[in-house]
């Protein structure tokens, strides 16, 4: 067990290296120059070697290889390095802004499965009445329809219409929670839609495997009530895969993010690399492209080791 | 009847010349309503709060209200006194600053000469990295302190753009005792302005707070700065009550907003769109094309498509109609007249449109890439090929220094209000254009090197007519509109003032005088 | 609109056998012909109206439905119309080359990587597991703000996003099958890798790619459209339905008709994909029901 957990970490850890290198090079082949940005972008109009000394300034004429060692050397040391553009700690502005998607993202996850599971597990039971392919078409909607035409229609809804929640923007739930959760529920809400489709369709076709099967004939012969019978049976063994949806749910969710900050004017992760990918700021691009990824690899790797706790059989295989 | 005129002039004139005389847009009255807190939706974030680096409009609207200049224009559009209560001009190339008393940075300590020195000397270094760098290198060669309030100026030349220059946006007056116990410009502020930096997160908000103590008091309380990228974001938020005034105003909203009760739209003409030319690629090597092009498309189109006819038809240069300098024979030259355009094709040698392949680089901006559709589409029904590339914008800051670019789309708004502005864009060492493509005409040259240097203005009304008709015969351009630039607040918001002309682009994010009513 | 077929043996269709196998073909006819729909808007569409996709007329913009336009017009007084269906080929060639291109390289990889195992099999397989350890559209932004704006890069970075998925399926496959007898046998007997893989491992794999590439049609078609959205997919005037939506959004306040056309479709074929491939699902395997 031991060997698994240490071969599975050392891989992901590997991994994580691979795609920080490759991001970290990567940048140096975008086009476009930090250095005129940070001399005023579009309304500036520098000369050359206005240009070249602010090059230097920054460290961007050093060999990219010596570069990318102080960048490893600074990583390991938990030093993200400086914003070229503001100067300010990566580290400082990333922790704040992952802080926030994740603000967005963690209540989105629980309203998606909460809402999902319950609905697919009512459409499992009512399957032989219209709820059934009612409920199914809702969601199948919130599955196709994209997030960038969701919530401008949430927004018409109820912010232009009924005038009852702003239409974007972030308060801090330290700052005023009431404030925090009335900005909270549209962006939200728009990126809750597709994986709670996801989630019912899964909890849903996971309840109706379970109910076909043996035992639970045989319970329902025993005569014990239906609701004990889904309760406690059906729903546990219904729910195991239906928590590594969870788990992919959280990936998805980082995807739709991207499109929710933006139209949300929600103060992320994602707007952050949106706005530092604009404006070639290399420190950033790297390091939220880094933490992301890290996220991501970190999850799998606890879905593997989680499973493999779970079922032995995977440790060997 | 005539006494009755003349006393009524009178009393206008005497009323007007407080405004003239007073400081910034609007006089120093006192305010109908003391107190409050404006919430204004930016459109992009300031980036850098370095006074001495020009970030766009968006970063003047932090750095304007926390920091002063000099000199600073009026509602009017004027030169006044801004940190210097007076100024004289001994000689062409000499001036005296005597600066107001009993002003104070947001730390307490009193402004004196050695700051205004202190502040020359930090534009200059290159260091610093500041916009005007340049300019201050090529003109200013000493400054002096006569005591705690007096500064003296001596210029290389003489310069019809001096105060201007003192009067931009990024020539604020600093703090020699902060700077040197260690203060930083790129992570805080401490000026002489209306409203002191209280807290900032990048991206996110800047607050500013009210500097009780400023020697032109604000009346609001706060003002809450907030970057709101996407533009029907930040609409619906001036829309929903979120915020109290927004900038960057879309001109579809604008038709809407005016309609609606409870707002007022304030809006100017000062940014223009132009397509660069880049002289050394064919086929437009050739002047006539480059001319042909100009005569090829339909301004007003481009104003009823892109800017839902709210735009103002470029049919000659960058001098408008309210420029001491505007020449109406020589500013208006271009009109839609593709017989004109075929004739000065044929006689560039190109028999057919059709022969024409052009490649047009565009930003992934809105305002740009609107009119960059609608003229490809032109350019198109008159029958060249045109491939239009969509750029992100430091993609195209780069093509744009380097010069790597046959044409390219673009929106700008002029640096100051003298006709010297055509120097940085046609002088062959104009790094706003000419530099980067090596555009170069000989004749050109010598008359914005005159200009530049004369302080006549009859003489140099002359010779910017002459300037504008070089100008012509060589086409480095495509000049298309005057794009209309927007505000809108609530209602209750007032107080606040758009320069005239070119100027508007100053005034905006402006905070000093504005007022909200209860 | 097909929600009666929805789930399969619903109480409107009759019980038995029969009756399952009609709804199980309406689950599966009613999306194709939506699809077909499509496909034949994007084929016909310089013959459905007189316009291009670009023509501006500037004296009717956002002008409501008429018989001389259909479906009004934009901001830009374009025919709407016409740029949907041309938009529809932008959004059918775009998803059904990358999904494609997907499948093809994604199975090579995968099953070859499975099939001679070893160093090249760790290989692929963490390049894969590199490239899916990235939110999608991130690294979709990612990539294209290097490759710059078009139909092409947007094409190959959808593509790129799918490879490690469809590798991932055949790599399952081909392992599974790699030990079986069958396999052994022609091994020894000197058959190529290639005959083998696609004798033994092809079969077997056809059904869950199947499906998976109609589910990724629909993931396709949502991933290029937010990519216009953000202004990053193919540049204008190419009248792709994302930026259509994106664009026509800031003039929500004088008309919604401009964005309501391109966002029904768009939803309306996705829906219909995801539909296509419920159904497929269905009906080539049952025992893919659990999955999603």
């Amino acid at each position: 067990m031991k060997r698994y957990l240490v071969k599975r970490l050392l891989s992901a850890a590997v991994l994580l290296w691979l795609v920080g290198s490759v991001v970290f090079f990567s940048v140096y082949l975008l086009p476009g120059d930090p250095a005129q940005i940070i001399l005023g972008g579009l309304d500036a109009h520098p000369s050359p070697d206005q240009l070249q000394r602010v090059r230097e300034q920054l460290g961007l004429s050093r060999p990219v290889l010596v570069q990318y060692l102080g960048w490893a050397g600074g990583l390991v040391q938990g030093n993200l390095g400086r914003s070229l553009i503001s100067g300010r700690a990566v580290t400082d502005d990333l922790s704040v802004r992952l802080l926030r998607t994740l603000q967005l993202i963690v209540p989105a996850a629980v309203l998606s499965t909460a809402l999902g599971v319950t609905a697919g597990v009512h459409a499992a039971r009512a399957r032989s009445t219209f709820m059934d392919p009612l409920v199914s078409g809702i969601t199948l909607l919130g599955f196709s329809v994209p997030v960038f035409v969701i919530g401008p229609i949430l927004v018409s809804i109820f912010t232009l219409w009924l005038k009852l929640l702003p239409p974007g923007g972030y308060v801090g739930p330290g700052e005023s929670p009431g404030g925090f959760a009335v900005h909270l529920v549209l962006p939200a809400t728009a990126l809750a839609a597709a994986p709670m489709a996801t989630a019912m369709r899964m909890t849903r076709s996971s309840v109706l495997e379970q109910l076909s099967l043996d035992y639970v004939r045989t319970a329902r012969s025993k005569g014990l009530a239906e609701s004990r019978v889904v309760g406690q049976h059906v729903l546990r063994n219904a729910l195991l895969p239906v928590l590594t949806v969870l788990g992919l749910q959280v990936g998805a969710m980082f995807a739709g993010s991207v499109l929710v900050e933006t139209i949300f004017n929600w103060p992320g992760m994602n707007l952050f690399l949106l706005q530092a990918l604009g404006q070639r700021d290399y420190p950033i691009i790297q390091a939220v492209v880094l933490i992301a990824a890290a996220i991501f690899i970190g999850t799998n790797a606890l879905i593997d080791v989680t499973y493999a706790v779970i079922d032995p059989r995977i440790r060997y295989g | 009847m005539r006494g009755k005129i003349l006393a009524g002039l009178l009393v206008v004139a005497v009323l007007g010349v407080p405004a003239v005389v007073g400081g910034a847009p609007g006089p120093a009255v006192a305010c109908p309503v003391q107190g409050g807190v404006l919430r204004f939706g930016l459109y992009r974030d300031p980036t850098g709060l370095d006074p001495h680096l020009n970030f766009g409009a968006t970063s003047s609207s932090l750095q304007g209200n926390v920091y002063d200049t000099l000199v600073e224009y009026d509602a009017r559009g004027n030169l006044g006194p801004g940190l210097a209560e007076s100024w004289a001009q001994p000689q062409p190339t000499v001036y005296i600053f005597k600066l107001r008393r009993n002003v104070t940075f947001h730390d307490g300590t009193p402004l004196v000469a050695a700051d205004v020195l202190y502040s020359f000397k930090r534009i200059l270094d290159p260091q610093t990295k500041a916009t005007r760098q340049k300019e201050f290198e090529d003109l200013v060669e000493s400054t002096r302190a006569q005591g705690d309030y007096t500064v003296e100026v001596r210029l290389k030349h003489p310069s019809a753009t001096f105060l201007d220059i003192l009067a931009g946006r990024e020539t604020f007056i600093v703090s020699k005792k902060w700077a040197d116990a260690g203060g930083d410009f790129k992570k805080a502020m401490n000026g002489t302005g209306a409203f002191r930096l209280a807290s900032y997160e990048p991206n996110v908000r800047y607050i500013l707070e009210r500097y009780p103590k400023a020697w032109d008091p604000a009346c609001l309380d706060r003002v809450e700065l907030v970057p709101i990228l996407d533009d029907r974001a930040r609409v619906n938020a001036l829309r929903s009550g979120q915020a109290d005034f927004v900038e960057y105003l879309p001109w579809q909203d604008t038709e809407f907003l005016m309609r609606e009760r409870g707002f007022r739209v304030y809006r100017g003409f000062e940014v223009f769109n132009m397509i660069r030319l880049n002289p050394t690629r064919p086929p437009l090597t050739n002047p006539k094309v480059r001319q042909a092009l100009n005569f090829a498309i339909n301004r007003e189109t481009v104003s009823l498509t892109a800017f839902g006819g709210q735009a103002q038809l470029m049919d000659g240069f960058l001098l408008r109609k309210d420029a001491w300098a505007y020449n109406p024979e020589t500013s208006k030259v271009w009109k839609y007249d593709p017989q004109r355009a075929l004739a000065l094709l044929k006689e560039a040698g190109v028999m057919r449109p059709g022969d024409l392949h052009l490649v047009l680089e565009s930003a992934n901006l809105t305002v740009h890439l609107d009119t960059a559709q609608v003229v490809a589409t032109m350019l198109r029904s008159f029958g060249a090929t045109v491939d239009l590339k969509i750029n992100d914008v430091a993609t195209l800051f780069q093509k744009r220094v380097t010069g790597d670019f046959m044409m390219m789309m673009d929106g700008l708004s002029l640096p100051w209000a003298d006709p010297d502005f055509y120097y940085r864009y046609f002088h062959s060492t104009g790094t706003a254009y000419a530099a980067a493509v090596k555009f170069k005409d000989e004749r050109l040259d010598q008359l914005l090197e005159e200009g530049q240097r004369i302080t006549d203005r009859t003489k140099r009304k002359a010779i910017y007519a002459d300037a504008e008709r070089a100008l012509f015969q060589e086409a480095p351009w495509i000049f298309i509109v005057w794009r209309p630039q927007a505000e809108a607040a609530r209602s209750a918001v007032k107080g606040y003032v758009r320069l005239p002309g070119g100027l508007g682009a100053f005034s905006v994010g402006y905070f000093n005088h504005i007022w909200i009513e209860k | 609109m097909p929600s009666s077929t929805l789930a399969s043996g619903t109480a409107s269709a009759p019980a038995g056998w029969a009756g399952r196998r009609r709804v199980r073909r309406l689950q599966l006819l009613v999306p194709l012909a939506v699809v077909g729909g499509v496909a034949a808007l994007a084929a016909f569409a310089p013959l459905l109206t007189p316009y291009g996709a670009e023509t501006i007329d500037p004296l009717l913009r956002m002008a409501l439905p008429s018989p001389a336009h259909l479906l009004g017009t934009d901001e830009f007084g374009r025919d709407i119309l016409s740029r949907v269906a041309y938009g529809a080929r932008i959004t059918l060639l775009v998803s059904v080359a990358s999904i494609g291109l997907a499948v093809c390289v994604g199975t090579l990889l995968g099953s070859a990587a499975a099939f001679f195992g070893g160093a090249i099999d760790l290989l692929v397989m963490r390049i894969a597991d590199g490239l899916l350890s990235f939110p999608p559209i991130l690294l979709a932004i990612y990539v294209i703000t290097f490759l710059g704006p078009s139909v092409v890069n947007v094409i190959l970075v959808i593509a790129l996003l799918y490879i490690p998925r469809f590798a991932r399926v055949a790599h399952a496959a081909t392992l599974s099958v790699r030990e079986t007898e069958y396999v052994q046998a022609a091994q020894a007997q000197g058959a190529r890798p290639a005959r083998i893989l696609r004798r033994a491992v092809l079969p077997n794999i056809a059904a869950p790619l199947f499906v998976q590439a109609s589910l990724g049609l629909g993931h396709a078609i949502l991933l290029e459209s937010g990519l216009s959205f953000l202004g990053l997919g193919a540049p204008p005037p190419a009248p792709s339905w994302g930026r259509m939506i994106e664009q026509s959004s800031r003039f929500m306040t004088l008309s919604v008709w401009p964005v309501v056309w391109p966002a029904s479709i768009v939803s309306g074929t996705v829906l219909a994909f995801n539909l296509l491939g419920d159904a497929l699902r269905d009906w080539l395997d049952p025992r893919l029901r659990g999955s999603v």
